[in-house]
């Protein structure tokens, strides 16, 4: 038995335990990356330092013995720093795509990869859901926008992109009226939102304020909504699509106040007055308060919905009492350009080998070369950079490694440039005896996990490789078939 | 021609080193020896035929930079990048090497599969940087100009290789007077072995009667090769720098032939040489060293000797010669009190009557010596042994580590090379003291020399009844072997060194559990490094307290260090610690170049740091050097002048430590790297101010959070090189390199000193001098490639750098 303080918490650890275990003891929860119960500590990634205030040394809680009288600071500035600058050298050596670079530079953050996973599963009411979801106007967007993503589309590099907006337009004017696709709100707050202005920008943040759960109001000086875009000739943006997109505003509960110029009609300070808060959409000056947000309207389209989801999401920390910083901002490791010469290699085993120009959806959305993470919700590292603030974006300071093809064996994925090197699933497969295993191989930053002899990956996970894909801590080994949707 | 791949001959080799998982790195060296590559089909065989896993062998055979996997050259030609040899130019060898092979990117072996070229860290051979290895002939000195007519020379004379350094047999017993010359790695690479064909012709051929003796090392390497010639009765005389013509009038002049016919013989020779050679020589006068006078007298006298005790004297194959001298004297005084102590070599040992002493008194007596641990860290012996003691376990090992992987270090490979009996008295003794009876001699593979004469010498002992069942006739047991190491720097490291004796990858552990509880096959071990063991006989004949007279208050008794660099006199010296760093560059290395300044001192090799000049009058000391930032290391003392720049140096460390690193914990495998792209940038002129930052935040970082000592002191050399040289490190991020070193820095340019006389043009190896004669010549700078050569070969110093 050993007596020790984990931060303010005094206990008895027990014999032969860890100052990991004793933390656990005592409620407090030390980020770990190798470590894994069954498998044991494999102090690799030295992500769960801590400090020992008693001794003032720092050492890693999974293989440090628990000892009388330790003082174990977990969480306190300086082992947070070597924490973060731990977490920095893994996310330096991590090559692999939080989001698809498609999602990345979509303002709207549409998420294009798995919303072709749907269409090519033949699941359209999901993929038109995550349209409608993400982009607010998807059908209105598959007319009109300037479709960024397609010019980053990876499969691009090979033969032609793919043609994204035109796969979220006509799936999405099938569901134009469509109640499968409903969205949910999240319980009503008894707080109202006053958005001025009814372009795309306002009507994006109206919706997303609805969705958040709070009553929202959209002032309009013209008699209808969205005036600027029905200026547009109708082979370029049919009518009643954004006719219909629009009502679908209304659906969701916004209220509509047409014909009304704030600060003409209507005294500012009324709607002021009368609002928990106020999003200025529109060109109308509006003296700063805490209360006041603004979503400035974009000629590119997709933009101004960024723009009014970003606006929403301000307001929300703002009326639930959050601080602005507080947004979650999801980290997302990103690979950038590829190299000429890496992208064969990027390519082997992603191709989809579909030649000529296809015309179903469902032939189109097969080509995506599925370049984000299937472990996006679980990946623990991801978590840890989100969480010591290393986000949304790191700027490496290293050159990137190369590239690696990925692998496939069965239905696992591996993904060798998400491996950090803990080897849990190489000490998955010696406990389990399989025949071949896998191991590491080279040395230093060379190192990787392989399977012997150079053979296939499904025979070197053997009948462990589900348990491997489990314990996995990031999305280096994943399963083709199975995406974290959350 | 590659060696077919038998499968039998995969069996007959498992057969030998036993089917465990242990037995891999052996089974694979021995492959490798057989094939000179590892063939997939012999590695599955050995899957299937022993518990050695196809996981194991990947990850094994991957990590050491000496298995390969694809077909090998017929030769294999080392270049050594140690610090020394890095300094004297050993990547422009290695480029010259890779351009004569005609090389393509990617590639080690030529086209016809004769050569394979690699680098390598540290052959051991610092004095006669830059060297070269191929297969098992060392050149030294080699520079680009002579890389075509070495591989020539050497393909000339594969027929009958004459320096073959493992095939050798041991010494005739003593006769009176005798011709000593060391035959260590490094001094055969020096050109021993011709010097002692070149005695042994003139001996057989006036049947002088004289016999050759191989003896220990001097540690004067920057004088090999070197005789020293003894006749009872004079005053022994010292030959340095001989050269085989030189050994005729060398060895007539000592022993004048006793035979008329040969008097007349040789006296006819000596005259036709005279007549004949280019020029009239009196090589005694050119070459005596008197061991009396300067400098010779400050490089040997202010030298203390235990470890390298006898040096220069005895036959470090005979065990006769060692007794006599006192060796197994210690080992005698430590085996249970009154049991009968005989062995074969009884009696040569001195009878006197001394105390015994029992295990625990052993271990007394060794902490009353302040004995220190010199692999490094300095942990204090007399507590590694206790705890071994102590610790509960039927079964105990004793490792002793000889895997140095210091790069410009070669005090182990000297000790176990020139005094490989003392090392094992060494460790009977601590078996004795801690209860262990299996040892274990862990030494690098790339010193085949080494390795030879410990087995040799195990083998001799055990004929003795110095090892085995019953040690010198004791109830004692103890036996050891030698395990060749596959060059990793990492298995220095305790818990790595385990790993691979145990077959597995050798990344380490944390400890604790240290090896004393828990050490190889989990059971309690006691590792010390070579020379810690080499002082233990010392310690313990002459007594603890003339051990502890020497040295400083925390640092006691004698350390070894392998001086190189830029200074007069490199070679191998034990001084007492306290000794300061100056004395050691000026009185026993001669100082440096005359017309250079001393820059700084790089003690400790990769772990450890530069003293600057300014801190020159530090001692040599556990505490004192670890609180310049430096740290004692394994020993290797590099010496540093005004035109060695300190950002490359530092940027040479850590690729080294980069390379070596297992990859195991975050901050050594990725931070170690980012810091060698930030000292590489530095180097190529383009790093930033950031950049340095960045460059200390991550030497904190990975110096305090790796797992093992390697992390722990990698960034050492880039943390002193900061604090005493920022303005070395600012320079480049300005673009300048103060020491006009970093060739992205350098400009060269032909003054109008120039006489057109096409030098340099000839010389030139990118074409980048159009040949001019009579004219002022130009360089074209998009050619140059800033390898200095026309600086070196102008007659009239009209090449500039800027």
């Amino acid at each position: 038995m050993a007596h020790l303080k984990i931060n303010t918490t005094e206990i008895e650890a027990g014999e032969g335990a860890t100052v990991l275990d004793a933390a656990q003891q005592a409620g407090v929860e030390i980020p770990t990356l190798c470590y894994l119960k069954q498998t044991g500590a494999m102090t690799s990634c030295m992500v769960c330092v801590v400090k020992d205030l008693t001794s003032g040394r720092m050492f890693p809680a999974c293989s440090t013995k628990a000892l009388n009288g330790m003082h174990i600071d977990t969480h306190g500035e300086a082992v947070c720093e070597a924490r973060r600058e731990i977490l920095r050298l893994l996310l330096n050596e991590h090559v692999g795509d939080c989001e698809g670079p498609c999602s990345s530079i979509c303002p709207a953050a549409l998420n294009i990869p798995r919303m072709l996973r749907y269409i090519a599963a033949g699941d359209l009411d999901a993929a038109a859901h995550i349209a409608k979801r993400d982009l607010i106007f998807p059908a209105t967007l598959g007319r009109l926008c300037t479709a960024p993503c397609e010019k980053t589309c990876r499969r691009g590099s090979y033969d032609t992109p793919i043609t994204i907006r035109r796969l979220h337009g006509e799936i999405s004017e099938k569901y134009l009226n469509n109640p499968a696709l409903s969205i949910e709100c999240l319980p009503k707050t008894d707080k109202t939102v006053a958005v001025i202005g009814s372009g795309i920008a306002g009507l994006s943040a109206a919706w997303m304020c609805l969705v958040a759960g709070h009553a929202c109001r959209v002032y309009e000086k013209a008699a209808v909504a969205c005036p600027a875009l029905r200026t547009l000739p109708p082979e370029k943006l049919p009518p009643e699509i954004l006719e219909a997109e629009i009502a679908s505003v209304r659906d969701l509960g916004v209220d509509f106040v047409l014909n009304c110029e704030v600060g003409v009609d209507l005294p500012l300070e009324k709607v002021e007055q009368e609002s928990d808060a106020l999003i200025v959409a529109c060109a109308l000056h509006v003296s700063p308060s805490e209360k006041v947000f603004t979503a400035q309207e974009d000629t590119m389209l997709v933009r101004a919905v960024g723009h009014g989801k970003a606006a929403a999401r301000r307001v929300d920390a703002f009326l639930r009492g959050l601080p602005q910083n507080a947004i979650p901002q999801p980290f997302n490791s990103q690979i950038g350009r590829l190299h000429a010469e890496e992208k064969d290699s990027y390519a082997v085993e992603r191709l989809n080998k579909i030649d000529s120009t296809p015309e179903s959806l469902h032939d189109e959305a097969v080509r995506c070369l599925h370049c984000d993470c299937l472990k996006p919700i679980s990946c623990k590292l991801r978590q840890y950079a989100e969480e010591y603030g290393l986000g949304p974006r790191l700027k490496r300071t290293m050159a990137r490694t190369p590239v690696n093809p990925i692998q496939c064996g069965g239905e696992v994925l591996f993904e060798p440039g998400k491996c950090i090197k803990c080897g849990i699933c190489i000490e998955i497969t010696r406990n389990a005896g399989e025949e071949l295993g896998v191991t590491f191989e080279g040395r230093g930053i060379d190192s990787r996990v392989c399977v012997p002899f150079g053979e296939a990956l499904a025979r070197g996970l053997g009948k462990s490789a589900l348990e491997c894909v489990r314990a996995c801590p990031t999305g280096a080994l994943s399963l083709r078939n199975e995406e974290e949707t959350q | 021609m590659l060696p077919e791949v038998k499968l039998e001959y995969v069996d007959q080799i498992v057969a030998r080193y036993g089917r465990g998982q242990d037995a891999v790195i052996p089974i694979l060296q021995a492959l490798q020896k057989q094939f000179r590559y590892l063939p997939d089909e012999a590695l599955r065989r050995v899957c299937s035929i022993s518990d050695v896993t196809p996981a194991t062998v990947e990850s094994v055979v991957s990590f050491f930079p000496l298995f390969r996997r694809t077909p090998a050259g017929e030769h294999t030609i080392c270049v050594c990048d140690g610090t020394a040899c890095h300094l004297k130019g050993a990547p422009d060898i290695y480029d010259a090497i890779v351009e004569n092979l005609e090389l393509g990117e990617h590639e080690d072996t030529d086209k016809n599969g004769v050569f394979t070229v690699k680098k390598v860290r540290c052959l051991g051979c610092c004095t006669l940087a830059p060297a070269v290895q191929i297969d098992e002939v060392t050149y030294g000195h080699v520079n680009t100009e002579t890389v075509p007519r070495m591989l020539e020379e050497f393909l000339a004379h594969t027929a009958k290789p004459k320096h073959a350094v493992h095939a050798e047999g041991w010494n005739a017993p003593a006769a009176e007077a005798e011709i000593r010359i060391n035959l260590d790695s490094c001094c055969v690479a020096g050109g021993s072995e011709d010097i002692r064909e070149a005695i042994e012709e003139v001996i057989t051929a006036f049947d002088l009667g004289v016999r050759i003796k191989r003896v220990s090392c001097v540690g004067m390497c920057h004088q090999v090769p070197m005789v020293e010639i003894v006749v009872p009765g004079q005053a022994p005389r010292m030959y340095a720098k001989v050269k085989p013509e030189d050994m005729l009038s060398i060895v007539l002049n000592h022993f004048p032939p006793h035979k008329t016919a040969s008097k007349v013989r040789a006296r006819t020779i000596r005259w036709l040489e005279r007549l004949y050679s280019d020029e009239a020589r009196d090589p005694v006068d050119r070459y005596v060293l008197d061991p009396a006078q300067a400098p010779m007298s400050t490089f040997l006298q202010k030298q203390e000797r235990i470890a390298t005790e006898h040096y220069g004297q005895n036959d470090p194959g005979d065990l006769e010669e060692y007794c006599r001298s006192g060796g197994f004297l210690a080992l005698k005084r430590c085996l249970p009190e009154g049991e009968t102590i005989s062995c074969a070599c009884e009696k040569a040992i001195p009878d006197t009557s001394i105390e015994p002493l029992s295990p625990e008194a052993i271990i007394e007596e060794i902490r009353n010596s302040g004995l220190r641990g010199r692999g490094g860290a300095g942990f204090p012996t007399a507590r590694k042994w206790h705890e071994v003691g102590q610790a509960a376990g039927e079964t105990k090992y004793l490792i002793c580590n000889g895997d140095e992987g210091d790069p410009g270090a070669f005090m182990d490979r000297m000790i176990l090379e020139s005094y490989p009996y003392r090392v094992i008295e060494g460790m009977i003794i601590a078996s004795v003291a801690v209860g262990a009876h299996k040892g274990i001699y862990y030494i690098r593979a790339e010193y085949p020399l080494a390795v030879a004469r410990i087995r040799a010498a195990l083998a001799i002992c055990e004929k003795a009844g110095l090892l085995g069942e019953r040690v010198m006739g004791s109830s004692h047991a103890f036996n050891a072997h030698v395990h060749e190491g596959a060059g990793a720097f990492v298995c220095g490291e305790e818990t790595s060194l385990i790993a691979s004796l145990e077959g597995r990858r050798p990344m380490p552990r944390p400890r604790p559990p240290y090896p004393a509880h828990q050490g190889l096959f989990g059971c309690p071990t006691l590792i010390n490094n070579v020379e810690t063991l080499a002082m233990v006989p010392w310690i313990i004949r002459n007594g603890a307290d003339a051990f502890a007279r020497m040295g400083t208050e925390s640092s006691k008794g004698t350390k070894v260090f392998a001086l190189a660099g830029k200074v007069q006199r490199g070679g191998l010296i034990e001084v007492p610690m306290g000794t300061t760093v100056q004395q050691i560059v000026e009185d026993i290395g001669g100082g440096v170049l005359p017309g250079r300044t001393l820059k700084a001192v790089q003690v400790g090799g990769p772990s450890g740091g530069c003293i600057p000049a300014r801190l020159a009058h530090l001692p040599v000391d556990y505490e004192a050097l670890t609180s310049a930032g430096s740290m004692m290391g394994s020993g290797g003392l590099v010496v540093l002048d005004n035109t060695d720049c300190m950002v490359e140096i530092t940027r040479y460390f850590l690729a080294f430590t980069q390379t070596e690193s297992c990859g195991k914990c975050t901050p050594c495998r990725v931070g170690a790297n980012e810091m060698l792209e930030i000292l590489n940038r530095l180097c190529e002129g383009s790093g930033t101010k950031e950049d340095l930052e960045c460059l200390e935040t991550l030497s904190k970082v990975v110096k305090e959070h790796s797992l093992c000592g390697l992390g722990h002191t990698a960034p050492n050399p880039v943390l002193t090189a900061l604090a005493y040289f920022r303005e070395e490190f600012e320079a480049h991020v300005e673009g300048r390199c103060l020491a006009h070193k970093c060739k992205a820095f350098l400009t060269y340019s032909i003054t109008d000193d120039c006489i057109g006389c096409t030098k340099c043009a000839q010389h030139c190896p990118s074409e980048a001098i159009r040949m001019t004669p009579y004219e002022v010549h130009k360089i074209d700078l998009e050619k140059c490639v800033r390898c200095g050569v026309c600086l070196d070969v102008c007659p009239v110093h009209a090449v500039k750098v800027d």
